[in-house]
C-alpha cells in the first residue's frame, strides 16, 4: 500500500505527464499548492476528467488498486478534491482500502 | 404463399445447402418442410420456437410455418436458459397478435434497456420481398443464424435464387476459411467486425479465397481501413454494402463506387426521407409493432425511424455513420464515436479500434475507446501515443479519456463489436 509520499508523488508526475501530453505551460513544473481546478485553477473540466483518469490508471498500474476519484462522494464533498494536488492526495488516502 | 414451394421445386436438382458434411438438395428441402408441416399444430395463431440449428431444419421449419396461420419464433440453441425463458415470457401474448391475417415471425434484439425486444412480422409480407430474385448458383456462406434479419436475409436470398448455402462447421474466422476453399464459396455476407476478424486471422495466406467474387458486408458502420484492406484482400471481388434493420427487412441500395461506403437506395418498395441526420423509412414489409418494447420509432403512418446517423451525400447518396444512441455527450458536446475511431484507425499498429461513452459524474459522458494490437508496448504509452496522435485532430473534448488495450477482439453472437 503506498504511503502519503508515494501517492503526492504519483499524482505529481501524473500532473506533469498531462501537462506535457497537452501542452498546458502553467503545469508543466507542479508544485503540492498549485491550482489545478477551480478559483485560478489551470485545469478545464475535461483536462480535469483525464487527470482524473490518468491517476486512477497509474494507481492501478503501479499498486494494482482500483480506486474511483470521480464519484457522489467527491461531487458532494464540501471542500473540492480537485483543488490541488494535496487535496488530491487527500482524496486518495481517503479511498484506500483499510 | 403458394409461390414459395413453386420456386423452390424449380430448383429441384439442384443442391440447396451443405451443412455438417451432409448436401441436401432442393427436392430435399422440400421433403423437410412437408415433414415441419406435419407437426404443426391445428387452428392458427400458436407461437412454435423454431431451433436455428440445423439450419438446413430451422430455414424448412419457418417456411412451413410461413404457410399455415402460426407465428414462427426461432431461438440460437446456445441462447442460455434464463434469456430464453423471458424472450418466451415477452413473446406468449401480445394483442398484436390479432393483427395478423395470415403467418407471424417474432425476432428478437435487446432492447436499450437490456429487456429483450420483440419484433413482430407478417411472415408472408416479408417473404413476398423475394418473389421476383434472379436464378443464379452461387455457393453462399451462410454466417448468422436465422433468428436474425440478416441471416434471415442471406438464407431467403440464396434459396429463392437457387443457390447453395453452406454452412461453416463454426462461426470462427478459420472455419469460414476451410468452407470458403472447400466448398468454392463465392458469395461472402459477413459484418465488417468478422470481415476484419478475418484479416487478423490472416486467413488470405491460409486459405483459398480467389473463388469469393462478392463481399457482401453491413449491420454496423464499416471503417474505411478494413474496406481498403478488403479491396487488396479480394482483388477480383466486388464489396458490396448491405442495408437493413429488423424491423424493415433488406433494403436494396447501390453503392456509389467498389470502394465507397456511399450508396443509394434504389429499392422500388421503399420510401426513405432524412430527419434531423436520421434515416426513416417505409416499406411494404415494416413490422406490425413490438412486443414489450414501446412502439416509439414506429409512425403511424407507417414510417420506421432507423435510429441510424447518416451523411447525406451530393445527389440522393447516403452514408451511415452510426447509431443515434451511440452518439456520445460530454458536457454538452456531441461526439460520434465513428469520427474518433477514424482518427484511431490511421495510427500503425491498431488492428481495431472501439469506441463508446460512459458515464462521468463530471461531464456526464466520456469518450473511452479499446484499441485491438499485437504490439506489446504498454497501455500508458497508448495512451500518450493517442493524445499525441488527436491532438490537432480532434476537438479536446473527443479525445478519448479512456485507453483499454487488447490483444483479441471481442464480438458479440451478432459478431458486431462488443463495448466490454
Amino acid at each position: 500500500m503506498p504511503d502519503r509520499q508515494a501517492v503526492e508523488t504519483l499524482i505529481l508526475d501524473s500532473v506533469k505527464m498531462l501537462a506535457e501530453d497537452f501542452d498546458l505551460e502553467t503545469l508543466k513544473q507542479p508544485t503540492p499548492e498549485l491550482a489545478l481546478y477551480g478559483e485560478d485553477g489551470a485545469l478545464d473540466s475535461m483536462a480535469l476528467v483525464n487527470l482524473i483518469a490518468d491517476i486512477e490508471d497509474a494507481l492501478s498500474e503501479r499498486y494494482a488498486l482500483s480506486i474511483a476519484l470521480a464519484d457522489e462522494k467527491a461531487m458532494s464533498a464540501k471542500n473540492s478534491p480537485y483543488r490541488n494536488v494535496q487535496s488530491l492526495t487527500d482524496a486518495v488516502m481517503e479511498r484506500l482500502p483499510a | 404463399m403458394k409461390w414459395i414451394r413453386d420456386r423452390l421445386a424449380s430448383f429441384a436438382e439442384r443442391t440447396a445447402c451443405i451443412e455438417a458434411g451432409r448436401e441436401w438438395s432442393y427436392g430435399d428441402f422440400l421433403a423437410l418442410m412437408d415433414q415441419a408441416a406435419t407437426q404443426l399444430p391445428d387452428g392458427k395463431g400458436k407461437l412454435i420456437e423454431v431451433p436455428c440449428e440445423p439450419t438446413i431444419v430451422a430455414l424448412a421449419t419457418l417456411f412451413a410455418i410461413a404457410e399455415s396461420s402460426h407465428i414462427a419464433l426461432p431461438f440460437p440453441v446456445e441462447i442460455p436458459s434464463a434469456e430464453r425463458e423471458r424472450r418466451q415470457a415477452v413473446a406468449a401474448n401480445s394483442p398484436l397478435y390479432t393483427k395478423l391475417k395470415g403467418s407471424g415471425l417474432v425476432l428478437f434484439s435487446s432492447g436499450s434497456s437490456g429487456q429483450p425486444k420483440g419484433m413482430l412480422h407478417d411472415f408472408g409480407a416479408l417473404l413476398n420481398r423475394y418473389q421476383n430474385l434472379k436464378a443464379r448458383e452461387d455457393p453462399s456462406l451462410l454466417l448468422l443464424l436465422v433468428d436474425h434479419i440478416g441471416g434471415l436475409d442471406s438464407a431467403f436470398r440464396c434459396l429463392f435464387s437457387g443457390s447453395t448455402l453452406i454452412i461453416p462447421e463454426a462461426r470462427k474466422p478459420d472455419a469460414v476459411g476451410r468452407a470458403i476453399e472447400q466448398h468454392r464459396v463465392t458469395v461472402l455476407p459477413a459484418s465488417p467486425t468478422f470481415l476484419n476478424l478475418m484479416l487478423l486471422a490472416q486467413l488470405p495466406e491460409k486459405y483459398d479465397l480467389s473463388s469469393v467474387r462478392i463481399v457482401a458486408y453491413g449491420a454496423e458502420a464499416m471503417p474505411e481501413p478494413v474496406l481498403q484492406r478488403l479491396g487488396e484482400v479480394f482483388p477480383s471481388a466486388q464489396l458490396q454494402q448491405k442495408f437493413g434493420t429488423s424491423e424493415t427487412g433488406t433494403v436494396r441500395i447501390k453503392s456509389a463506387g467498389d470502394r465507397s461506403l456511399f450508396f443509394r437506395i434504389v429499392d422500388s418498395d421503399t420510401e426513405w426521407k432524412v430527419v434531423d441526420r436520421e434515416l426513416w423509412l417505409k416499406t411494404p414489409s415494416r413490422i406490425l409493432g413490438y412486443i414489450g418494447a414501446d412502439m416509439h420509432p414506429l409512425e403511424k403512418d407507417g414510417w420506421f425511424r432507423t435510429g441510424d446517423l447518416v451523411e447525406c451525400g451530393g445527389q440522393g447518396e447516403l452514408r451511415i455513420i452510426g447509431r443515434i444512441h451511440d452518439v456520445i455527450n460530454v458536457g454538452g458536446q456531441k461526439v460520434h464515436p465513428h469520427e474518433v475511431a477514424q482518427i484511431l484507425q490511421t495510427l500503425p499498429d491498431v488492428d481495431a479500434v472501439h469506441v463508446y461513452g460512459q458515464d462521468d459524474p463530471l461531464t456526464g459522458s466520456r469518450v473511452c475507446a479499446r484499441i485491438y494490437t499485437s504490439s506489446t508496448i504498454s497501455s500508458l504509452a497508448w495512451k500518450r501515443l493517442i493524445r499525441g496522435h488527436c491532438r490537432g485532430k480532434l476537438a479536446p473534448w473527443k479525445i478519448p479519456s479512456r485507453i483499454t488495450v487488447d490483444r483479441e477482439p471481442n464480438v458479440t453472437a451478432r459478431l458486431k463489436h462488443s463495448v466490454c
